[in-house]
């Protein structure tokens, strides 16, 4: 383009070159069109965390156990041990099938005759090994017989429930007594159903299960794969010892 | 002063001339510039929950460009070692251009932070209580900014100079231009030490880190001035020396090579070892326990450096549109492998053995577009504002006008460095 | 010698020539108004940030945590109440507690007793006030399969009827309060810290939410805030303190805190608290008579990723076989040898007698089946 001199002639806007003066404040103002129109939010997929039970999460003794005076439930009412244990004839063997309390469960290992643990003489009081006789009460005392090491670490603090208070000695501290948490006649501590898996965000859907064998790669694996036969060397494969 | 200010709104009327693909150019890269606005307004508003981070992925696409444009601003330096430490006048002018350029790349590399912030709203926390010298982050606040500040003194110190013609005092530039050469060096391995200090993620627990940084910012950086050059040979009538593309052409090429030599040592350490230690790696290479989102992704980063490689080799590079081609494909390859490959398989699988993949959103795409179109739009006018001054057009005794003619340096204007 | 038009095409004017200077002044501000308002528009979602989120002056000016005097902190602390209460109708009992004298509290966790019930997952989340949507949760449980520590081999999303799992054991994971933390250590601004009862606290107003101390926990003990959390009102736990279970924001990361604000005042925390087999034992490590100190005294105790060097006061044990003493392969081994050897299984060469074994009984215990 010929450079203009001094006060020429002013060219007259050609078309194109008033197509060219607009197309930057039109793109400009379509461009604020599509921002004003469009969403103002982000659709971010939070989810909800699963709701719990807030019974679930009450801390507390996960039992009664008896105490004293012993009472149980007879007939909407509650009675003593001996009210009916003075009146009636009941099992002094301890492995006798039992015509009430048929809702006790034993399940105690080795541990299956009923005067083991209770008096023959008073219900109303649990027997030792050596015949003396404790209150329920002192309910730990029986169990530390035959659970000794058990006992020395509830003892200390190291088994069981402690509520309350970390402070040692605090009034607010409550250690929990053995039958608060285990059942006497099957201790085994029983199953919960799990609450709810984590769901954060955007964590994609994890196998219900983790598609690979977990103990694939792991230590105990050959151990799995290749459980350990009788003390037969024949029998080994390898002819060593897993 | 009012000269520098009338050179600096000389500087700002003349970013607004240009032709027909120069207005295209900036209109492109105004809209992403406004798109990446309206993204980061949303997430100003929502939180980082608009990206596709995560607990498990708490790093993603923001800190990966942050890391590449850390390491290109280092290149710069690139240019100043063959010219001030080797004297090699050719490419005089072109160190310039590489500070320009590292300008840019820091501008951009601090704006990927910013909006990596959960509380950017918090920032001046930073100067009242700084965990320096103990956290990596306030020494990369440190280096960072100073490295600013240098090559902003430099190249404003021998613009300015250009444009009043007279000739600049070496005392002003040439101390600076060595402690630039090492502050380069500085900021990229502070940026790597970020990362590989930390125990708990095994994969940038590594030594190479800083090394392959170091290397990957050499070859990335070095070939985006060869694409400058070649846009600036295109469309203005600037002379570019042959020379300058084959001296950057060599320093691509053992960069890149010192970089996949880098590669193969941490792959090996992690696939031969095959400890607890390379799951990681094996989550990037191979894929883990089924989830393999990246191993598309890096193995795409590699072939594509192999055959930039390749391609470098070969004296056919020599061509300017093979060179250019290699350099496309390298840049590439390296931001692949340098940002998503790097940051994100560190969190793959989580110190806990959890695998959570990571994709980035269109919102933090956004975003991350515009940052890289401002970047880009503020390189372009500074290389707009530079051309003018150093061809003798644009200086503080001749009128406005003369600036917006295009046409070749005569000879009285280019002042003797 | 070419010429480069200016402002959208046309020949460069004659200097001073007003009309053409007026028609290009016209495309330039028709250019620059159009450019304001794509700007503007581009601005316009900031609209939706709520008032109470733009930080007010005093916040804005607030000192760091260790320099604030009672008196600035009393205010911060109403500030924070008066917050609490207009977003959730509830009154906040919120003060800041200190640590107290002479305690450095220690945690230890019996691995032969926890069942995988996930109920200190919850009772923390109630306790604490962590956002609900999206869901966030200071403590995660692993499942794991016997004979490895190795994190990976976990599960974290196990979802059976019943726990535990004869063949696993459950590993639970939360912040360790580690003696040598690399979260403090990369912290840029000091907005973590650890308190001189060994508890590393976060101040929310403090933090920047960079997420460095995320990347740089060994044990992914820390949460971000990714977006507002939101929690249910008639969920708020009122009983606050301002280092531990204060209601955050987003962008502010998070994470255990050993209930300070129960702990400070002698109180178990809420983990601790639930864990219905007493397999979590809490307390002061300094007191050689706490539960803690005859624990790491008498049990075989260790640490995760001890190599690391974070020094957790977190400390894991097992000690009895339950609760996979049944594991059902183990079972099936011990069953096979007292069928293949009848009386002689169990007994030494040249022994008495056969001895009765629980663990080759006939019956697996009753959980064990499988009810997948």
């Amino acid at each position: 383009m010929a450079q203009q001199s001094g006060r020429a002639e002013r060219p007259a806007p050609s078309g194109a070159d008033i197509l060219r003066g607009l197309a930057l404040p039109v793109g400009f103002l379509l461009l604020a069109g599509a921002f004003w129109f469009s969403p103002r939010a982000v659709n971010i997929p939070t989810g909800t965390a699963a709701a719990v039970d807030p019974a679930a999460l009450v801390a507390g003794p996960r039992r009664v156990g008896l105490t004293d005076p012993a009472q149980i439930l007879v007939e909407g009412r509650m009675e003593n041990c001996n009210a009916c244990h003075q009146i009636f004839a009941s099992a002094r063997g301890g492995s006798e099938r039992l015509s009430y309390h048929t809702d006790i469960r034993l399940d105690h290992g080795l541990n299956d005759r009923c005067v083991n643990c209770h008096d023959a003489d008073n219900r109303e009081l649990l027997t030792l090994r050596d015949g003396a006789t404790v209150p329920y009460a002192q309910t730990p005392v029986l169990c530390a017989q035959c659970h000794g090491t058990v006992y020395r670490d509830w003892q200390n603090g190291t088994h069981g429930k402690t509520l309350g208070s970390w402070i040692t000695g605090s009034a607010a501290q409550r250690r929990l007594s053995c039958n608060e948490c285990h059942d006497p006649h099957a201790p085994r501590y029983p199953a919960y159903e799990p609450l709810p898996a984590p769901r954060t965000l955007r964590m994609g859907e994890p196998a219900a299960r983790p598609h690979t064998d977990p103990h694939a790669g792991g230590p105990l694996q050959r151990w799995r794969t290749h459980p350990p036969q009788a003390h037969n060397p024949e029998a080994h494969d390898t002819g060593g010892t897993p | 002063m009012s000269r520098y200010l009338t050179f600096l709104w000389r500087c700002f009327r003349l970013s607004f001339v240009g032709d027909a693909r120069y207005y295209a150019w900036m209109f492109v890269l105004t809209v992403f510039v406004l798109l990446g606005v309206n993204a980061y307004c949303k997430q100003l508003v929502q939180g980082l929950g608009t990206t596709g981070m995560t607990d498990q992925v708490s790093w993603g696409f923001y800190i990966a460009n942050f890391t590449f444009l850390v390491g290109m601003a280092a290149a710069a330096v690139m240019l100043v070692i063959p010219v001030y430490v080797y004297r090699n006048r050719e490419l005089h002018d072109l160190v310039i251009f590489g500070e320009l350029f590292a300008v840019a790349a820091i501008v951009m590399a601090m704006a990927f932070v910013t909006v990596d912030l959960g509380r950017p709203d918090r920032f001046h926390h930073l100067l009242l209580r700084f965990n320096f010298p103990t956290s990596m982050l306030t020494w990369d606040v440190l280096v960072l900014n100073g490295y600013l500040l240098l090559n902003l003194h430099i190249c404003g110190y021998l613009i300015y100079c250009a444009y009043c013609r007279r000739q600049p005092g070496r005392l002003f530039y040439v101390p600076f231009v060595f402690i630039a050469i090492f502050w380069a060096i500085s900021i990229h391995t502070v940026t790597a030490f970020l990362y590989s200090g930390l125990g708990g993620r095994p994969f940038w627990n590594s030594a190479v880190v800083a090394p392959r940084f170091l290397a990957s910012a050499f070859a990335a950086g070095p070939a985006f001035l060869i694409l400058t050059l070649a846009v600036l040979k295109h469309f203005s009538v600037y002379r570019v020396p042959a020379a300058a593309f084959l001296t950057l052409r060599n320093i691509v090429t053992v960069a890149l090579t010192i970089n996949m030599f880098l590669l193969g040592s941490e792959a090996f350490t992690e696939f031969y070892t095959d400890s607890a230690h390379g799951a990681s790696a094996k989550y990037l290479f191979l894929g883990l326990h089924g989830h393999n989102g990246l191993v598309p992704w890096i193995w795409s980063a590699i072939v594509l450096n192999c055959i930039a490689m390749v391609l470098l080799y070969l004296p056919v590079s020599r061509e300017p549109r093979i060179l250019q081609a290699a350099c496309v494909l390298l840049i590439v390859g390296i931001w692949i492998e340098k940002g998503m490959g790097m940051i994100v398989p560190a969190f793959v699988p989580t110190p806990l053995g959890e695998i959570v993949e990571y994709l980035p959103t269109l919102n933090e795409s956004l975003v991350t577009a515009g940052i890289w179109a401002g970047g880009l739009l503020l390189y372009t006018i500074l290389v707009r504002v530079t051309i003018p001054v150093l061809s003798g057009r644009l200086t503080h005794d001749q009128p406005f006008d003369i600036a917006t003619v295009d046409r070749p340096a005569t000879a009285a204007a280019a002042p003797e460095h | 010698m070419t010429r480069l038009p200016i402002v959208g095409g046309g020949a460069a004017p004659p200097p001073g020539d007003p009309e053409l200077t007026r028609r290009s002044f016209l495309r330039t501000g028709a250019a620059a108004v159009g450019g304001m308002a794509a700007l503007a528009a581009a601005l316009s979602p900031l609209r939706q940030l709520a008032l109470d989120e733009l930080p007010n002056l005093d916040e804005f000016l607030r000192k760091h945590y260790k320099e604030m005097t009672p008196a600035e902190m009393e205010a911060t602390l109403e500030r924070i109440r008066g917050k609490v209460e207009e977003r959730y109708r509830v009154r906040p009992h919120l003060r800041d507690l200190k640590a107290m004298d002479g305690v450095e509290f220690g945690y230890a966790l019996n691995l032969s007793r926890c069942i995988g019930c996930r109920k200190c997952v919850h009772a923390c989340v109630a306790e604490n006030n962590q956002s609900r949507s999206p869901e966030i949760q200071y403590i995660r449980v692993i499942e794991m399969p016997r004979g490895t520590l190795d994190v990976e081999r976990g599960n974290h999303h196990y979802d059976r009827p019943t726990v535990p799992d004869a063949s696993h054991f459950y590993l639970p994971v939360q912040c360790h309060q580690c003696a040598n933390p690399p979260c403090v250590k990369v912290c840029p601004v000091e907005a973590t810290w650890q308190e001189p009862d060994g508890v590393t606290v976060i101040d929310y107003d403090w933090c920047i939410g960079c997420r460095y101390c995320e990347a740089a926990c060994p044990y992914w003990a820390r949460r971000f805030n990714f977006t507002t959390p939101r929690l249910p009102a008639d969920q708020l736990n009122p009983n606050m303190s301002y280092l531990s279970n204060r209601p955050r924001e987003k962008g502010v990361m998070e994470k255990c805190h050993f209930c300070l604000h129960r702990t400070r005042e002698g109180r178990m925390p809420a983990c601790v608290e639930i864990c219905p087999t007493g397999a979590r034992k809490f307390g002061n490590l300094l007191d050689p008579h706490s539960e803690v100190s005859h624990i790491l005294r008498t049990k075989r105790v260790f640490v995760l990723k001890e190599e690391v060097g974070t020094q957790p006061r977190f400390f894991y044990y097992f000690d009895e076989r339950y609760p996979n003493s049944l594991d059902p392969e183990a079972a099936a081994i011990a069953r096979r040898l007292r069928e293949e050897e009848g009386d002689a299984y169990g007994c030494l060469p040249g022994d008495g007698g056969p001895r009765r074994d629980f663990v080759a009984q006939a019956e697996p215990a009753w959980w064990t089946e499988d009810r997948a």
